[in-house]
């Protein structure tokens, strides 16, 4: 790991590579290219770096993107990202700060503090990067400030997309194990015409919660857990395009696949509709 | 209505308390310039497209 930045050894290899190769903010290089130079510099087979650097450009993953990516690096669904022979990469602006960090020309950077590794399958969850700034800040002009203030100035992890965030935050802020919930937004209108599954947490395939959800609609068993939807209503899973249909006398509603404004979330929808309920026309797909 | 139920969950933990990890970070390179390091990543992440 950089120590002066708190970024992986592969991620440092990574910008360094790219900053050789002269990529910058919206000066794409070859990933390839990018994957030999790691190859030659720490022997890491481009298929394994690839990942990585696929990683550091997602803006599902981490708070503080490192890499922008330019062609198809793949979704937070079950399409994956292009061959490296097909893509590139270039630096953002935080990755040129971190490098700069790295090679001493810039004091240190908190990136890995702010980033975690949580999305690495490590234990070390995202913060606000804001946050995190301003908390050291804070402990720069007053050393001795109250670590309870200093936990509320960095607020709760922070998980992108929106999703809500619930558990032992105190725990967590003193230093012990917890787990956290991680809860996408559901909303049904009110007269049950549409249900909107958004702000998925990150490390949810949407494409397997439609698949699964669709499962519990086709069986019944989502409608009857509700007791606002129970024996009123049929669910059809819309979704992508890639959504089985289940229930033939159903049909979805294209007017209620709003693009979310979140930029990279991908909504699910279902539309729900009354037994009696007219034929409407075929199912479309959300971006 | 609201309905709940798309959730997960995700095990977290710090290597130690949160405070002790902000003065620690900011102890262990007292002697350099942390104010425009700071300073420099906060340009970086105000430049980032709005993800919230």
């Amino acid at each position: 790991m950089g120590d002066r930045s708190g970024v992986g050894l592969v991620e440092c290899t990574i910008l360094e590579a790219l900053d050789s190769l002269g990529a910058q903010p919206r000066r794409h290089r070859s990933s390839a290219k990018v994957l030999e130079r790691v190859e030659e510099r720490i022997g890491l087979a481009p298929g394994y770096a690839y990942e990585v650097l696929l990683d550091l450009a997602r803006p599902w993953k981490m708070p503080l993107l490192l890499v922008d990516g330019q062609g198809n690096f793949g979704t937070r669904g079950n399409d994956p990202a292009a061959n490296y022979r097909y893509t590139e990469a270039g630096l953002t602006r935080a990755g040129q700060v971190v490098l700069a960090a790295e090679r001493g020309e810039l004091a240190p950077v908190p990136v890995g503090l702010i980033n975690g590794n949580v999305y690495r399958e490590g234990l070390r969850p995202p913060f606000r990067p804001l946050a995190i700034i301003e908390a050291l800040r804070e402990v720069i002009q007053r050393p001795r400030a109250a670590g309870n203030d200093l936990i509320s100035i960095v607020g709760p992890p922070c998980f992108l997309n929106g999703c809500t965030v619930t558990g032992d935050f105190a725990a967590l802020a003193a230093g012990r194990p917890t787990v956290l919930r991680l809860e996408a937004r559901v909303r049904v209108s009110d007269d049950h015409g549409s249900v909107l599954i958004e702000n998925i947490p990150p490390n949810a395939n949407p494409d397997e919660v439609a698949t699964a959800l669709a499962e519990r609609a086709r069986r019944r068993v989502w409608a009857g857990d509700h007791p606002g939807l129970h024996g009123r209503t049929h669910l059809r899973a819309c979704g992508r395009g890639t959504i089985p249909v289940f229930t033939g006398a159903l049909t979805c509603r294209s007017g209620i696949f709003a693009t979310s404004p979140r930029r990279h979330e991908t909504p699910i929808c279902w539309s729900v509709f009354p037994r009696a309920g007219p034929p409407r026309s075929s199912c479309a797909s959300s971006s | 209505m609201n309905v709940y139920g798309v959730y997960t969950t995700v095990r977290v933990d710090l290597p130690r308390p949160l405070p002790a990890m902000l003065r620690n970070w900011v102890k262990a390179h007292a002697d350099e310039d942390l104010v425009t390091s700071l300073a420099a990543l906060e340009d970086a992440v105000r430049g980032q497209p709005d993800r919230s």
